[in-house]
């Protein structure tokens, strides 16, 4: 058989120089787009874990504030229920103390009206005793009896004038 | 000329009429003119204004005096 | 007499006792001065005789009624009737008494109403008196003064932060009619309850129904503890409401000589004027100008110069006078107004525009004017109000400057809106007092900006929800500012919290936010 020595070693060679161009041209090109994958890969892995990390942070201090406030609004529960406590009891007190001023003043008025009431009987009854008086000394006193009264106060009379 | 204001519940007796124009004249000189006048409701006594001076000794000025002076003091 | 001992044990033995009444009564005979009744006209009797009578006195006429010897001419006095002069007939009798005008006072006399002449009209029981006052006396001399360092809280935020009012002080009130000048004084008497200050309160001229009225109110806010009414209506005579602001100094002065702090409200001076001017003219005394007697300054001068405060060694009390004026049409330039501005020490002057445009108290800040000043101004209240009154009247500039403009620069809008919310907090009820502490936590809120982001027509609101937790929360916080009277840095922090945290409670009076702030 008449191998064709030269067709192999050239086919040989043809393989060599398609091989190495293609190696040259596509396998470094592919291997960097492979890399840049695997690259880009693990960077958003790592990103993700960051973002992880990030949101563990916010949530504790969500929950952190959350305890924050809470305290916070308990605090301000428990002083309101106080205050209401203390405010019931003063409307106690007070309701009693004006119970106590009304009926205090109403005695009071009560003791002035009687005062009041007893003035002016006595007045009425001072009047009563004059009408009396005058009417029993009668219309008027006979001339005898005047002339003597005169008589007797006349020097008084005439002392101060 | 003073007048004077002599009110009586009876007319008044010569003799106390006397006494008082006496006085009178050494007080306030001989210038007087008298008004006498009679008020029985007075009931007695005799009440005297000198111009702008006068003395209530009539039965009813003391007791009205009086009643003056005791509501005073309730 | 028969005794009532047995109804009950509070009637004892003597106070029936008739008989031993009569018991001292000496007939004695006096001596009366006399004078007859000549002629009768309008209140005006003029009496012949009365040789003696004294100016001023009071004379008794046929026994029963009473008058007073204003004009002394030599052949007869013109005596003025106070009360009613029916029944007077020519030739009446008319004496002296021998009193020149007083009034008898006593402890009291407090919570109770009494006319010009010192007689209980309230139909409750008689005062005992202590002491007669005179109506006519020299005003303290000024070696017996002291200058006016105290405040007296009229507990309304806009009297007392730019127009403060000290004890001893003549601050009058003057404006239109309806414009709320008794509103104003009445307020200052209810907020006179802690204060240990006796309130005289004069009505001259007004009807009877507003006297009861006003009384009712006084009674329901427990003030007639601490006041008394001095009461000449429209209907009674001329010379008893010439009068009565006399009688209620003189019941002032009372309480003055114990070193007591006293507070008199003339309501009102104007009404006095003009039954003064009533009394002269039936006197036939010489009229000047607007009919006026000569002598109307003196006669509210005199009125006016015994109102002060005296030092330590005169007993240490203090008269303060409000005295009410009311205008014709906003003139201030009138007589009377004149004559009373030029005596007093400022004037809280009320405007009908402002009332009618909602602002109650309708009081004019501009024109107002205390001449007292910051001296009677707790340090605390002269801390947050310092700047107030020019920050409002830098406002009212920009206010009507605004009107014509729509595009305003971010600053003059900023200080716009907070002049509309500080002149929003100085509105106030009037029977709604503020105490000193809770005027300084309000105006503290308003002046720093804590109202900024407050609705403007929910300030209201705000500030009695305010007031409501502060009393509720910060009780403490408002003892202290009253105990240490001036605004150290830790009660500022406090106060500060206080409001920031009722702010953010209270979301509802906030403005709605159009970005984050």
């Amino acid at each position: 058989m008449d191998i064709q020595l030269p067709q192999i070693i050239y086919q040989l060679v043809n393989f060599g120089v398609v091989f190495g161009a293609v190696t040259y041209l596509l396998y470094k090109p592919v291997q960097k787009i492979l890399d840049d994958r695997a690259k880009r890969i693990s960077d958003s892995l790592s990103e993700a874990e960051k973002i992880e990390l990030e949101k563990e942070k916010i949530d504790s201090l969500k929950k952190k504030s959350k305890r924050e406030a809470d305290k916070e609004a308990t605090i301000i529960l428990e002083n309101a229920q106080k205050a209401a406590v203390s405010k019931k009891k003063e409307l106690v007190e007070k309701t009693k103390e004006v119970l106590q001023e009304d009926m205090k003043k109403a005695q009071a008025s009560w003791k002035n009206e009687k005062k009041q009431l007893l003035i002016d009987s006595k007045k009425q009854m001072v009047d009563a005793v004059v009408e009396v008086s005058s009417l029993v000394l009668g219309k008027k006193l006979d001339s005898k009896t005047d002339d003597k009264f005169i008589a007797q106060n006349l020097e008084k009379v005439l002392k101060d004038i | 000329m003073k007048k004077v204001i002599v009110t009586t519940a009876n007319k008044i007796s010569s003799k106390n009429l006397e006494t008082l124009k006496k006085s009178l004249v050494k007080k306030y000189g001989k210038e007087l003119e008298y008004d006498l006048r009679l008020d029985p409701s007075v009931i007695g006594g005799i009440k005297i204004v000198v111009g702008s001076r006068s003395i209530d000794m009539t039965v009813k000025g003391q007791l009205s005096q009086i009643s003056k002076q005791v509501v005073t003091k309730i | 007499m028969p005794t009532k001992k047995n109804s009950s044990k509070k009637l004892d033995n003597s106070a029936f006792d008739l008989k031993g009444l009569f018991k001292d009564v000496s007939s004695s005979i006096a001596v009366e001065s006399v004078g007859e009744v000549i002629s009768y006209s309008d209140g005006v009797v003029k009496a012949s005789g009365l040789s003696e009578v004294q100016s001023g006195e009071i004379v008794e006429i046929a026994g029963t009624k009473i008058g007073l010897a204003l004009n002394l001419n030599e052949d007869s006095v013109g005596i003025v009737v106070m009360g009613d002069p029916m029944g007077i007939s020519v030739g009446d009798i008319v004496s002296r008494t021998g009193r020149i005008l007083s009034v008898g006072v006593g402890e009291s006399i407090i919570g109770r109403v009494v006319n010009s002449l010192g007689e209980i009209i309230d139909g409750k029981g008689p005062i005992s008196i202590e002491k007669y006052m005179p109506l006519e006396k020299m005003a303290p001399g000024v070696m017996t003064r002291k200058s006016v360092s105290v405040p007296l809280q009229t507990g309304i935020k806009a009297v007392d932060a730019m127009i403060p009012v000290g004890r001893g002080q003549r601050e009058l009130i003057i404006g239109d009619r309806s414009t709320g000048k008794t509103a104003v004084a009445l307020g200052t008497i209810l907020n006179q309850k802690q204060e240990d200050v006796i309130c005289v309160y004069v009505v001259t001229g007004q009807k009877r129904a507003a006297v009861a009225q006003t009384m009712k109110i006084l009674e329901d806010h427990g003030a007639m503890d601490y006041s008394i009414i001095v009461s000449a209506t429209a209907s009674d005579s001329a010379a008893e409401q010439f009068l009565s602001p006399y009688t209620g100094l003189a019941i002032a002065e009372y309480f003055l000589e114990k070193g007591r702090d006293v507070l008199i409200i003339y309501d009102d001076l104007s009404k006095h004027a003009q039954a003064y001017r009533e009394v002269s003219l039936l006197l036939r005394r010489p009229s000047g100008r607007e009919a006026y007697p000569g002598d109307v300054f003196y006669l509210h001068s005199r009125l006016l110069e015994r109102a002060c405060r005296l030092n330590e060694d005169n007993g240490g009390g203090s008269i303060t006078a409000l005295p009410i004026i009311e205008t014709q049409a906003n003139d201030v330039s009138a007589y009377i107004p004149t004559n009373v501005i030029s005596i007093t020490d400022g004037q809280i002057y009320l405007e009908a525009d402002l009332f009618n445009s909602g602002m109650k108290p309708a009081i004019n800040v501009g024109l107002s004017v205390s001449r007292v000043g910051s001296a009677a101004q707790l340090k605390s209240m002269k801390q947050v109000a310092g700047t107030m009154k020019l920050d409002l009247a830098q406002f009212r500039e920009l206010q009507a400057f605004a009107q014509f403009s729509s595009d305003l620069d971010e600053r003059t809008k900023k200080t716009l809106d907070r002049g509309v919310r500080v002149n929003a907090v100085l509105r106030q009820g009037w029977d709604q007092p503020l105490n000193v502490a809770e005027q300084v936590a309000v105006i503290f809120a308003a002046v720093n900006g804590y109202l900024d982001t407050v609705q403007e027509e929910k300030v209201g609101q705000w500030e009695k929800a305010y007031l409501d937790y502060i009393h509720t929360v910060g009780q403490s916080l408002l003892d202290d500012i009253l105990k240490e009277k001036k605004l150290t840095d830790p009660i500022i922090e406090r106060l500060k919290d206080v409001v920031s945290t009722f702010n953010g409670l209270h979301k509802e009076l906030m403005m709605v936010e159009e970005d984050n702030k």
